[in-house]
């Protein structure tokens, strides 16, 4: 006799090999962003326009560029849906200590944009990674 | 006058801790246009934003001129704000109405202030949320006296609501926008304040969607709702769709198409909404 909990559980089988067909295969963001490599190049190009800036270079005046580049990456592509793993701290624990103000961060987003304009990754595609990072501000500034 | 209020407000921001060039951190857009009343915004509808690409602990100022023809009248807005933090705002207008038909002309200088309450347009999921004043003043009282209305001045209250979602329509960014606001104005207050039977003040929603086609051009649809309280003739809901190219972070053009229905009797007026913005 079939009673409501072998629906559910038929129900709960069905939600896991959705995810897992769904998990099985990189995220389309991730592929937009022209996979690792198309995501390291990305990373370069900010770390470049980022040095560049008077107003926040300051910030990074402690960190570890090859570090701090390798853990982009990995940030990226976790956020974008690659098979990758993120080793670094959660963004709040990241930020810890730095006084990240609203201007700070408005200036990494425009370095961000340009990044990805400069390696043609198209409007839609930018949209959607800038969906996933702007909520990102409240662990990262005032703090 | 104006002049003066602008200079001291320039000096007294640069007396305090900021630098004493303007910055322009925020990204592209996100300062909005200039309103015909000086605000943020779009056009006609006063936004959540504040003026300028001034971030936290900079400031920024911004001039603007917007020409508006319609069938029987030319509108002529002039005006400068300051503003300081993405926090505070302050702007002064000059606007003059022309009664091409008619003859003769209107006019009103407006002073607004608006001040950021919570909420980041593009940061939060709670909307900007930010709270205005205008206080309005009309330049010769004669016809507005002689139409009804009971004061040469008024003062408007508003509350307005951004926020960006990103990747909302075929993959480009919506700005969407609340305003409620408390007047007494007819016809915004080129036609006075009150009516000489009833000084009340009448809650009027005004909405606005833009979409980023672009970074830097947005296509959009506005609406504000005004009061209908001078006997002497109907007064109607303002609309427009515009059409806004920020070039840079330092000039922008928006160009609409505006319906603003009767005024003063005149029926269907519409036409041409054109405004240039300059930014520091």
């Amino acid at each position: 006799m079939l009673t409501t909990r072998h629906y559910f559980s038929a129900l709960m089988l069905g939600l896991l090999l959705l995810l897992t067909a769904c998990a099985s295969q990189p995220s389309q963001l991730y592929q937009q962003l022209g996979g690792t490599q198309g995501i390291a190049q990305i990373t370069d190009r900010f770390l470049v326009n980022l040095s560049q800036d008077k107003r926040i270079v300051h910030h990074f005046a402690q960190t570890d560029i090859e570090i701090f580049r390798q853990r982009l990456i990995e940030h990226l592509c976790v956020i974008s849906g690659g098979e990758c793993q993120y080793n670094g701290a959660s963004m709040y624990d990241a930020h810890i200590g730095l006084h990240i103000n609203q201007a700070d961060f408005d200036a990494v987003v425009g370095h961000l944009i340009n990044a990805l304009k400069q390696q043609n990754v198209p409007i839609a595609t930018r949209n959607a990674l800038l969906a996933k990072l702007a909520p990102m501000y409240q662990d990262i500034t005032y703090h | 006058m104006l002049q003066k209020i602008l200079i001291l407000c320039l000096c007294v921001v640069a007396g305090i801790h900021h630098p004493v060039i303007a910055d322009t951190s925020k990204v592209i857009a996100t300062a909005g246009a200039t309103t015909i009343e000086g605000a943020a915004g779009g056009g006609i509808v006063p936004w959540a934003v504040i003026n300028g690409y001034a971030s936290t602990e900079q400031w920024s100022a911004t001039a603007m001129s917007t020409l508006v023809t319609v069938d029987d009248f030319t509108l002529q807005a002039v005006g400068a704000s300051l503003s300081v933090d993405n926090r505070f705002e302050v702007s002064l207008t000059k606007q003059t109405f022309d009664l091409d038909t008619m003859g003769g002309k209107l006019g009103q200088d407006i002073i607004g202030i608006k001040y950021k309450l919570a909420g980041e347009l593009l940061y939060t999921s709670l909307p900007q949320i930010s709270v205005g004043l205008q206080y309005k003043r009309v330049d010769d009282f004669t016809i507005p006296n002689a139409v009804g209305a009971r004061n040469d001045w008024g003062l408007d209250a508003y509350l307005a609501a951004s926020k960006v979602y990103f990747d909302a329509i075929a993959g480009r960014n919506l700005v969407t926008n609340l305003t409620l606001r408390a007047t007494k104005a007819n016809q915004t207050g080129l036609l006075g304040f009150g009516t000489t039977t009833n000084n009340d003040y009448h809650l009027q929603t005004e909405v606005s969607v833009a979409l980023l086609l672009t970074d830097n051009i947005a296509l959009g649809y506005e609406y504000k709702q005004k009061p209908n309280q001078l006997s002497f003739a109907k007064e109607d809901d303002w609309q427009d769709i515009f059409m806004a190219w920020f070039i840079n972070k330092h000039l922008s053009l928006v160009g609409a198409y505006a319906n603003l229905g009767s005024i003063a009797g005149f029926e269907r007026q519409k036409g041409w909404y054109l405004s240039i913005e300059g930014t520091l």
